[in-house]
């Protein structure tokens, strides 16, 4: 269980390596400074969790190669709208159409995941392909997710910070059969 | 395997794609360029091919273009520039002839497997799309806009809807209130349209005409009315048309009418006579909506008018008979002087003629005596009768005669010492003719009475009318197996009051009416006997004067009316009034 937990630590590193990235992209995107900060990865079991029946505005990123499976950005509704809403340049988020939010959360999921993706295939100095990023609208994050292989997901809860506003949202990785393991493994070489 | 399909050719494939592709390598140099961008950008595939992208677009080394294709490189990983975030990518002219500056794409960039060097963009052209979409937006803002108004407009018409319903219950309680006037009018209050139908009319004219309301609703209004009766056939009852139509005829003509005379007709077929006052309606244009009457009940006015007429007649009677009082008063006393003497002188007359005849008797023969006494025999016996009888009438005449007198004496507003004693004793005397065959009067009066100040008219008819109704009420039960009833006149002085008491034993006043008795026209009499008068002015008179009139029911039965007076200023008795007796019965 310490092993676990030691590996969780350094996988919260990791991750907050990308996310760091993806913070200083989004900020030079639309012009002002994004905070964005992981303060903990958790690893969940599926099947003693709610997680996966929330609904949200959730951008999904597959993965292949050493680890394969699929990473997902997901936001409440209302906050995934009034996050799209301040990066627009403040349009109010009911003036916002959906096709807008998309095109938004899609660019911001994109940014978010290549940071964290970009820094475990880092660390696992391995190669991977991605794949492009699809939004989901609304959906259940199980729905969207697709199917979870290893019955483990590791979660990042993300709390972002845009114009003193506060927004939180979570990074999910699942990953397929055996992965998880090769991943944490990694870490510890 | 003996045959492979020969491998399509990527650029070809590119071409095929309906987006505009171009492959690029780690340096940002255009591998290939797809023909779709060709079209687009008017760049084509050999001015592309080797460029590298920031000399082609100068626009993508600005920004975060340049530096996230790299780290793609660098990673691996994918890049995805919104159409919302970067609007686009190259200055390409939109599809469907937008203009320029709508151009709106987006763009992906990733890596191509197998190809570690090279990387696929691919640009979508969404301008339509989202002019498109602009438009529905617009559309949106357009109904969301028309919501907004008709929120507001629902709003105000809930405002306007509450001010109706306040103004409809303000109307309400004005016409409540005016209902409440009408209903409470004495009056008959009647609404008319302008042909004559009855439009409205008020309780008074439903209860004194006998109609329930509904009876009358837009009924033609000559059923309220009579027209008096046609002279040649009087039995004939007319309806009021001819009343109605002159009704009409003057409103229309004058705007209004005033104390219009009529006759109503009640449902029960009576007649009741009103005074019509009305006015015609009309709209705030001048446009005629009927007309509005108020009739008076003048039914109770007329017989009134008809008591009134009667009591100034009886007046006048009362002055003629003073006046004749008065002419014939000189005369009697002459012929009264002349009975006395006569009288007087009578007894020495009879002594010179009985003389005279005994003279004749003894000296039958004599021819000094021509007179045949046997004449004379009975006129002798006869004539001191005659004359005790001519003085005793002449006396009555004259008491009868002062007694006219002292009551039809006009006192007007003057208060004079009065002799109350004295009064009593002429009103008896004149009223003698009322209460003699049932009854007689007793007086005590009191000799020490004093004299208050009053009007001596006012008192002694007020002591006629008290002593009337006595003897009126005696022959109710009188005479009975021979007997007379009686009635007593008192008079006292009660500490400030000069007290005049009138009692009969008759047979007493109903307990049911002595309430009413002092009110005008109340009688109990037959009809022709009372007018229901005599106490109503015995009671105004002797309040006038600040006395009291008052009636008692004595244990022993009959009636007792008491006047009081007030001794105030009353002078000191003067003299005894003469002849005044304590309990003279007078018959």
């Amino acid at each position: 269980m310490q092993l676990i937990d030691e590996k969780l630590d350094a996988m919260t590193e990791v991750v907050n390596i990308g996310i760091g990235r993806a913070a200083a992209s989004l900020s030079d995107l639309v012009g002002e400074r994004i905070e964005l900060h992981v303060p903990r990865v958790r690893l969940l079991d599926i099947y003693n969790s709610d997680c996966l029946s929330e609904t949200g505005l959730s951008v999904v990123q597959g993965f292949n190669g050493a680890v394969a499976g699929n990473a997902m950005l997901v936001f409440p509704s209302q906050s995934g709208r009034v996050l799209a809403s301040l990066l627009a340049g403040g349009v109010a988020p009911e003036d916002l159409q959906p096709y807008e939010v998309s095109g938004i959360l899609s660019e911001v999921g994109n940014i978010v995941l290549n940071g964290v993706l970009g820094s475990i295939a880092n660390v696992m100095q391995a190669n991977l392909s991605y794949e492009v990023p699809v939004f989901h609208l609304d959906q259940a994050v199980c729905d969207a997710l697709g199917k979870v292989g290893d019955g483990q997901l590791l979660v990042a809860d993300a709390a972002l910070a845009v114009q003193s506003r506060r927004i939180d949202g979570k990074v999910l990785l699942a990953f397929d059969v055996g992965s998880v393991e090769a991943v944490l493994e990694s870490l510890m070489l | 395997m003996t045959q492979h399909e020969p491998a399509v050719d990527d650029a070809v494939t590119l071409d095929l794609v309906p987006l505009g592709a171009m492959v690029i390598d780690a340096d940002l140099r255009v591998i290939q360029w797809n023909r779709t961008l060709a079209d687009w950008t008017g760049v084509s595939r050999q001015q592309a091919s080797g460029a590298p992208l920031r000399e082609l677009y100068a626009s993508l080394a600005d920004g975060p273009y340049e530096r996230r294709l790299r780290e793609m490189f660098d990673t691996g990983l994918p890049v995805y520039f919104s159409e919302t975030l970067h609007r686009h990518f190259l200055p390409i002219p939109p599809q469907g002839g937008l203009p320029i500056e709508r151009m709106i794409q987006r763009t992906r960039a990733r890596l191509l497997p197998g190809k570690r060097g090279r990387a696929l963009i691919t640009i979508q052209d969404v301008s339509i799309q989202y002019h498109h979409l602009g438009e529905l937006k617009a559309e949106r803002q357009e109904l969301l806009e028309a919501q907004r108004r008709m929120r507001a407009t629902n709003r105000s018409l809930e405002v306007a809807n509450s001010q109706l319903i306040e103004a409809q219950q303000t109307l309400k309680v004005s016409q409540e209130y005016t209902d409440s006037i009408l209903r409470s009018m004495a009056d008959m209050l009647i609404v008319l349209s302008p042909e004559g139908f009855i439009e409205r009319a008020n309780e008074a004219t439903t209860t004194c005409l006998g109609y329930a309301p509904w009876e009358l609703q837009s009924r033609p209004a000559q059923m309220l009315f009579a027209d008096p009766p046609d002279a040649l056939i009087p039995e004939v009852t007319c309806d009021g048309l001819t009343t109605l139509t002159n009704l009409l005829r003057q409103l229309e003509r004058d705007g209004r009418v005033q104390d219009f005379e009529a006759q109503c007709r009640t449902k029960d077929g009576q007649l009741v006579s009103v005074s019509l006052s009305g006015g015609r309606l009309s709209s705030s244009r001048g446009e005629p909506l009927g007309y509005v009457c108020v009739m008076q009940d003048t039914t109770e006015r007329r017989r009134i008018q008809t008591e009134l007429a009667r009591s100034q007649r009886l007046k006048s009677v009362g002055q003629l008979a003073a006046g004749i009082a008065h002419e014939i008063n000189t005369p009697l006393q002459c012929i009264s002087s002349s009975v006395e003497y006569l009288e007087m002188v009578f007894p020495s007359l009879m002594e010179v003629i009985n003389e005279y005849a005994a003279l004749a008797e003894r000296n039958p023969n004599g021819g000094a005596c021509p007179l045949k006494l046997a004449n004379a025999t009975t006129a002798r016996r006869e004539a001191p009768a005659a004359l005790a009888d001519a003085t005793t009438a002449v006396h009555r005449v004259c008491e009868i005669i002062q007694a006219m007198r002292a009551t039809t004496y006009p006192g007007g507003e003057c208060r004079v010492e009065t002799d109350i004693n004295q009064l009593v004793r002429d009103a008896v005397v004149i009223s003698r003719g009322r209460w003699k065959d049932a009854g007689t009067v007793t007086l005590h009066l009191d000799p020490q009475l004093p004299k208050p100040r009053t009007m001596p008219a006012e008192i002694s008819q007020v002591l006629i009318n008290l002593l009337i109704n006595a003897g009126d009420a005696l022959h109710e039960c009188y005479p009975r197996d021979g007997q007379l009833g009686s009635i007593e006149v008192r008079t006292c002085t009660q500490e400030e009051l000069v007290v005049v008491e009138v009692s009969d034993n008759g047979p007493g006043i109903p307990e049911a009416t002595r309430e009413r008795i002092f009110e005008p026209f109340f009688t109990t009499k037959p009809i022709g006997k009372g007018t229901g008068q005599g106490l109503a002015f015995s009671y105004q008179a002797i309040t006038q004067l600040g006395g009291g009139l008052t009636l008692q029911n004595p244990a022993q039965g009959g009636a007792r009316f008491v006047v009081t007076l007030p001794r105030e200023a009353a002078a000191e008795p003067t003299r005894v009034a003469a002849g005044a007796q304590v309990a003279t019965p007078l018959s």
